[in-house]
């Protein structure tokens, strides 16, 4: 199979992620809870991929890392101690459900949405900034759109939210691993980004970057504190409620180490250029609309494209037969098809990852000219 | 020996306190924190020899990490040092 779905996670794994899981299986029970050994050795991969986790991303104390199940979770935890009935917050146009959601659940909300055209940051930027000069409380950013590929101002809307005294979450699923992240620098209340995608975690982790006061999403034991029917007031404990995943979080570890060992700039490198020439084959056929700019800038490892006449689904059937794995449709992110103009289409979305490779693209190419003039 | 008793509120800050004083060259121990020593049940020690803790402390301070509690132990017994 030729896997192009990394924006929905990872499939392919180094070996050590596998290895450590395999392991953690084996010899780790949980940490906090024993003074025995299979407990210490959770213990000591726990922080390990908190520490590591806090270096890569600039985020201070390792207890500032907070475990979560995937970026969805982290979200939640940062939208619901944000924000309360009554607010107005300001989103990018390209959020994913996970953001929206969360939102729309919370009563009389005053969303304003800044739905800056593709791939031009600067107009985003200045979307948010009016938006905070209007009164906006709480700013919501996803570092990279997981439908189009495009790369948002996350510097320049820190900045602006810096000024304005006003808390951001940014939603990093899309470029932790890939693009710099950095908590502590952009004064960012929250960073949340999955473990299993540009990290190559397991599925069932994620991670949380704090830097704000957070309220509880789950209660339950925590190891710490126990004689307390309130939640411990201090990271992570806090928002760690319940069992930990052991061989995820031993996973997440090697992964995380996998990532650092190769360098944030390489994977970058590989992963846009190989979604560049992608985009520059499928410019090539009759009838297919490519979202990317010629030169491919602001722009990460993933390109969506339509083909005219053709229901995006259909294609991606057609490719799942062809052993090709893309994602078709929304990719849960109506509001970013809204913004472009696919909300009745959809789109083909293509996402590479570090293990990609360019004949793969190549055969992906045959196999759509074959599905086009079907 | 005698030994110091640095309660921290959490293994992770316990490790944190581990490896601050590691890196300044004080050994510890970190084991689950005998009952009657946290009243909010559940804690871990981070145990040092008791000549080291005025450096320790200080190490700690430097690195914004503070024990919840502080205990002098001498054969199973054990006195809050009060700062």
């Amino acid at each position: 199979m030729i896997y192009f779905d990394s924006c929905a996670t990872t499939l392919e794994k180094p070996e050590s992620v596998r290895e450590a899981m395999v392991q953690a299986l084996h010899t780790m029970s949980s940490p906090g809870r024993g003074s025995y050994p299979a407990s210490r050795k959770a213990e000591e991969a726990a922080y390990q991929c908190r520490q590591e986790a806090a270096e890569l991303f600039h985020a201070g104390s390792p207890e500032n890392v907070v475990f979560t199940m995937n970026a969805t979770h982290g979200l939640n935890i940062a939208i619901k101690t944000l924000i309360r009935p009554g607010m107005h917050v300001v989103i990018s146009g390209y959020e994913h459900n996970a953001v929206t959601r969360p939102l729309h659940t919370i009563s009389d909300l005053t969303v304003t949405i800044v739905d800056a055209p593709l791939f031009e940051p600067e107009q985003m930027a200045a979307g948010f900034e009016k938006a905070l000069a209007g009164g906006a409380q709480v700013a919501i950013c996803n570092h990279v759109s997981n439908v189009f590929g495009c790369v948002q101002p996350i510097e320049q809307i820190a900045a602006l939210c810096r000024q304005y005294h006003v808390p951001l979450i940014v939603d990093a699923s899309q470029s932790a691993g890939i693009l710099p992240v950095d908590l502590l620098g952009w004064d960012a209340a929250f960073v949340a980004m999955p473990g299993h995608k540009g990290l190559y975690g397991p599925q069932g982790t994620g991670l949380l970057l704090c830097n704000h006061d957070t309220d509880t999403l789950l209660e339950g034991g925590t190891g710490s504190a126990s004689r307390l029917q309130d939640m411990p007031d201090f990271l992570p404990d806090r928002l760690e409620a319940g069992t930990h995943n052991m061989p995820g979080i031993a996973g997440l570890l090697a992964g995380i180490r996998f990532v650092r060992g190769l360098g944030l700039s390489p994977i970058a490198a590989h992963e846009t250029e190989l979604a560049r020439y992608a985009a520059s084959l499928l410019r090539q056929e009759e009838g297919i609309t490519v979202y990317a700019r010629p030169g491919f800038d602001h722009q990460t490892g993933v390109v969506s494209f339509t083909v005219k006449d053709r229901d995006t689904e259909e294609i991606g059937e057609l490719l799942a037969t062809r052993s090709i794995a893309v994602r078709a449709g929304l990719q849960c992110a109506p509001l970013a098809h809204k913004t472009v103009g696919t909300l009745e289409t959809g789109t083909v979305r293509l996402s590479t990852s570090v293990f990609s490779q360019k004949r793969q693209v190549d055969t992906f190419l045959k196999e759509m000219r074959d599905i086009i003039r079907e | 020996m005698d030994h110091t008793l640095l309660i921290a509120r959490s293994i992770t800050q316990a490790q944190r306190m581990e490896r601050t004083l590691e890196l300044s060259g004080i050994g510890s121990n970190i084991y689950r924190a005998p009952a009657g020593l946290t009243d909010r049940g559940c804690g871990y020690v981070v145990s040092i020899q008791s000549k080291n803790l005025t450096p320790a402390l200080r190490q700690l301070r430097e690195a914004g990490l503070q024990p919840v509690k502080i205990y002098e132990s001498n054969d199973k017994s054990y006195n809050e040092v009060k700062l």
